[in-house]
This record gives C-alpha cells, sequence and structure tokens, in this order.
C-alpha cells in the first residue's frame, strides 16, 4: 500500500512481506496468499494514509493492479479497491503489474522520461522492453522457459539454501568465486532467453561433486557464484544487443531480480558511456505498491474492474 | 442504514435495510464481473450508509473474494462497522417454513444447513434430507438434481426477498474488524468450522 504525489514522490509504502507464511512450503500458496492480503490490506490502507498525512478523499486516483498475478489475490486487491474508491468517490485506474516495475525507475529519477529501454526481471519475467511513451511498450526479448528469478529459486532449492531463493543466493555468491566451479552461460540466438539448460547443468554438477552432503562449505559459495554470473551475463548480453539493435539514451534495469548486487554492479560497467542507466533502489526493485501508484496515473480508468491474472505487456 | 452484500452464490445481491425493515434490493445474474461499485452507487449514496454487512460463504470462490473484500474497503473507507452474514442462514432465513438452506458447491456438489441445525454439510444431492423442503439460489443442472433427489425445492414466489431475510439477521450479526474477515468456503468442513 502507498501513497505517491503527482507520480513521482513517495509519500508512503508499505509492504507486508508474507515470505515468512510460505517458506515452510517452498513457495507462494495460493490460497494463503488471498487470505493473508484479505487480513492485512485495511491495516496497511490505514498505515499509509496516515504516514502519508493525506485522506482517502484527498487522493486523485487509486490504483490498483489488475494483473498478471495470482486469481485469488487479483479479486482481493480489485476489490478493495473498488471499494474504497466507492466511499471515496474517487476514480480507479487498473494497473498492468509489470508496467509497475518499469515506473519504479520514474520514481527513482525524476527527470527519467520514455523513450528507453529496460530489462525487467523478476521470479516471473525477464523481458527486454521498448517503452515508447507512456502506456506503449514493445517487448522484443523475453525468456522461453525459466524467468531469471526462477531459475534463481531453484538453483537455490537445489543447493538446499531454502525460499526466497534469490536473496539467500546473492548472499552466498558475494562470499564464492565463479571461476573454479564455471557453469555455461546460456546463450540463445537473438534476444531470447533461456535458463533450463544452466539449471540442468548446476542439478549434474552437484551430482558429480558427490551430492548435496559430500560438498565441502567453501564450494557452495562458489557453487552460487557461478551459477550467479552465468545468470547475470547472459541477462546483460541481450542487453547489449538490444541496444545496439535500438540506441537509447535512458537504460532501465528494473524487477526482483534487479536487486542482485552482481547484476547492478556489471550493468553499470555494461552501459557506462553508452546509456544513462537507472536501477531502483531494493524497496522499488521488488514488488511494492508505489510502483502501481506511478503507474496508476498512465493506466486503464473506470469503475468495475476485470481480474486480469495473465496479463501481458 | 446498511448495505448487504452476498456474492457466494450464481445471484449477486446486494440489499438495503435500515431498521429490520429491507428498503431496497438487486439480485442480478452473477456474471465475470459483478458490477458491485456502480450497482452499489445506482441503489444509494454511500455517504448515507450507517454500516456493511457481508456474507462470508461458504459459496463461491471467486464470488466471495469480490463481494467480501469490496464491503471491506467500502465501509473501511467510511470507517464504517463490518458486520458477517452465513449465505446459508441467509437462505434459510427465506422461507418462511422450516426448510434446508442450500448454497453451490461446485462440481455437482451443495453446502446446506439442515432446519434446527447450527452444522453445515457438504455432499451430492442425493445425500440431502427428504423430509424437509430446501431453498437456495441453484443452477438449473442442481435444482434439477436435488428434485431427483425427492426434495422439494421452494420456488421465489413461496419465500421472503433476499433482503427481508437479510433484515432479519442483521440484528443477530457478529461484528468484524477490519484485519479479521475471513472467508467461509472451505472444501473441508473440518477446517472451515476449526477456524
Ligand atoms: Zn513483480
Amino acid at each position: 500500500m502507498a501513497v505517491v504525489a503527482g507520480g513521482r514522490e513517495v509519500l508512503a509504502n508499505l509492504v507486508y512481506s508474507q515470505e515468512k507464511t510460505h517458506a515452510p512450503f517452498g513457495g507462494v500458496v495460493p490460497e494463503l496468499a488471498a487470505r493473508a492480503h484479505l487480513e492485512r490490506l485495511p491495516g496497511l490502507v490505514e498505515e499509509a494514509l496516515g504516514r502519508a498525512g493525506v485522506r482517502g478523499s484527498d487522493l486523485d486516483v487509486i490504483g490498483v493492479t489488475r494483473g498478471p498475478g495470482l486469481v485469488g489475490c487479483l479479486l482481493v486487491g480489485i476489490g478493495l479497491a473498488e471499494g474504497l474508491a466507492t466511499a471515496w468517490c474517487r476514480p480507479l485506474a487498473g494497473v498492468n503489474h509489470l508496467w509497475g516495475h518499469i515506473y519504479a525507475a520514474l520514481l527513482t529519477r525524476r527527470d527519467l522520461e520514455p523513450p528507453l529501454l529496460a530489462l525487467v526481471v523478476s521470479g516471473a519475467h525477464s523481458d527486454l522492453v521498448r517503452m515508447h511513451g507512456h502506456g506503449a511498450f514493445e517487448v522484443v526479448g523475453r525468456t522461453r522457459d525459466d524467468a531469471a528469478g526462477e531459475a534463481f529459486d531453484k538453483a537455490a532449492r537445489t543447493l538446499g539454501l531454502g525460499y526466497p531463493g534469490g536473496p539467500v543466493l546473492d548472499r552466498m555468491a558475494r562470499a564464492g568465486d565463479a571461476r573454479p566451479q564455471p557453469l555455461p552461460i546460456p546463450s540463445l540466438p537473438g534476444l531470447e532467453y533461456s535458463f533450463s539448460g544452466l539449471k540442468t547443468a548446476l542439478l549434474y554438477r552437484v551430482r558429480d561433486l558427490g551430492g548435496l552432503q559430500a560438498l565441502d562449505p567453501g564450494t557452495l559459495p562458489d557453487l552460487c557464484a557461478a551459477f550467479e554470473r552465468s545468470v547475470v551475463e547472459s541477462l546483460l548480453s541481450k542487453l547489449d544487443r538490444a541496444l545496439v539493435a535500438w540506441p537509447a539514451s535512458e537504460v532501465v534495469v528494473c524487477g526482483g531480480v534487479a536487486a542482485n548486487t552482481l547484476l547492478r554492479r556489471r550493468a553499470a560497467e555494461l552501459l557506462e558511456g553508452r546509456a544513462r542507466l537507472t536501477i531502483p533502489p531494493l524497496d522499488l526493485c521488488t514488488d511494492n505498491a508505489a510502483m502501481i501508484a506511478a503507474a496508476a496515473s498512465h493506466s486503464v480508468v473506470g469503475r468495475d474492474l476485470a481480474a486480469e491474472p495473465s496479463l501481458g505487456w | 442504514m446498511v448495505l448487504v452484500i452476498d456474492t457466494s452464490s450464481l445471484r449477486s445481491a446486494l440489499a438495503l435495510v435500515d431498521d429490520g425493515r429491507a428498503l431496497a434490493e438487486d439480485v442480478s445474474e452473477a456474471g465475470r464481473n459483478q458490477l458491485l461499485a456502480s450497482r452499489t452507487a445506482a441503489l444509494v449514496d454511500p455517504s448515507r450508509l450507517s454500516g456493511v454487512a457481508v456474507s462470508l460463504g461458504p459459496g463461491s470462490f471467486t464470488g466471495l473474494r469480490v463481494g467480501v473484500s469490496f464491503g471491506l474497503g467500502l465501509a473501511l473507507g467510511l470507517g464504517l462497522p463490518v458486520w458477517g452474514l452465513d449465505s446459508l442462514e441467509l437462505q434459510a432465513a427465506r422461507s418462511p417454513i422450516p426448510a434446508t438452506a442450500l448454497v453451490e458447491a461446485g462440481r455437482d456438489r451443495l453446502y446446506w444447513l439442515e432446519a434446527g441445525s447450527v452444522e453445515p454439510r457438504q455432499g451430492s444431492p442425493g445425500e440431502l434430507p427428504a423430509d424437509k423442503p430446501a431453498v437456495g439460489w441453484l443452477r438449473s443442472g442442481t435444482a434439477a438434481a436435488v428434485r431427483q433427489a425427492g426434495v422439494q425445492l421452494l420456488g421465489e414466489d413461496e419465500i421472503a426477498s433476499f433482503g427481508e431475510a437479510a433484515a432479519v439477521l442483521l440484528g443477530g450479526a457478529r461484528r468484524l474488524g477490519y484485519g479479521t474477515v475471513k472467508l467461509r468456503y472451505m472444501q473441508s468442513f473440518g477446517s472451515w468450522l476449526g477456524q
């Protein structure tokens, strides 16, 4: 739940993390997620308004994610937002969650405007997107199988690191070296990604080393570093290609996986002297409501929104 | 004036209740979109409401999420109290005589509440008590299966309206905290009753 002024200034941005709820199951349980939304959202609404120092009826527009996402969760969010909009007599904007990740970059840098080239990397997406203007997106590259975040989660499971995998793997990789246990860097022609082969390569490597139990303590961080390096280099090689094909002065790297330390550093190195790079701070990379609020000022406005679980760009 | 919302079944029901009386109601076919915002606006000026009552189920997984979260948002935005109702009790309250209340449970199954009982059950139409009439908003196929099982299904003209039933139940409804609203649609009644 967030309050954003003028589409650019974050007045309040609250996230109730459900990680602890789902951790015992090794992934998100849709039923538990929807129930938690219903229980937590009312408190977050009151707290966000309080922190921002505004009343509901002061708002210009109420934004809510209409998709993509889990249908049960979308229904709860949309229903609550429609109720609030009716109570406060305010217009309602249905926001595409994917757009939100790019708008997080517009919150990060006040003078950032499209056109821009974006790499959107999360648990569900690894997309190269040209943003021509507000509300005008063109996907020029995507993943053929797993998304980058999904690949990190699966690797973390293979390495016995638990859920959610991304942050743990990142931390572990900082203590490791990618060179002793190199893994292949996935490379398809064009701008398509594929991470399932890399996932299999990691599985075989662990097996060849005698299994998880037999790994010596120094090897685990090295495997993390190697896996991370392969994912990051693959992501950036396509970004590089896209930038050659469609030169842009503004480049955005965003989404939950953009919180990854190596990706942030390597992206900065790649873009040095070629384009201005914007990577949102960590709390605007991971899913949050401020980015949805920012996108709301450029989204579909209307009553009686429908949930769209598999909404694309 | 209290807005009552029941989206647990095939019909999407709104009613306006004041002082134990039903003032107005809007019961429509529940499509993919319940259109709750526009229908509410057509029924009442929200600023005149003094509370919101939502049916917590059992019933449709999708419908309940839409209706309950809308009612919760409306109440929260206006700073009004929220009351929880039971979809089976709402149906039971429509019958002038002791009847079994029915709500669709999907895949040709039903949730039901026998007259005089406080314990809801779930099963197929063949398991319904045959000695009492039944009341509920059912698909035509389910209604036919209920009749085939020898159970008399009361017609809309023989029973009270949704708003009238809601007005009766509101007096004894449970007030909920904004963060304590829980849906009742569980397949397993054990876990539902355990909550
Ligand atoms: Zn996301």
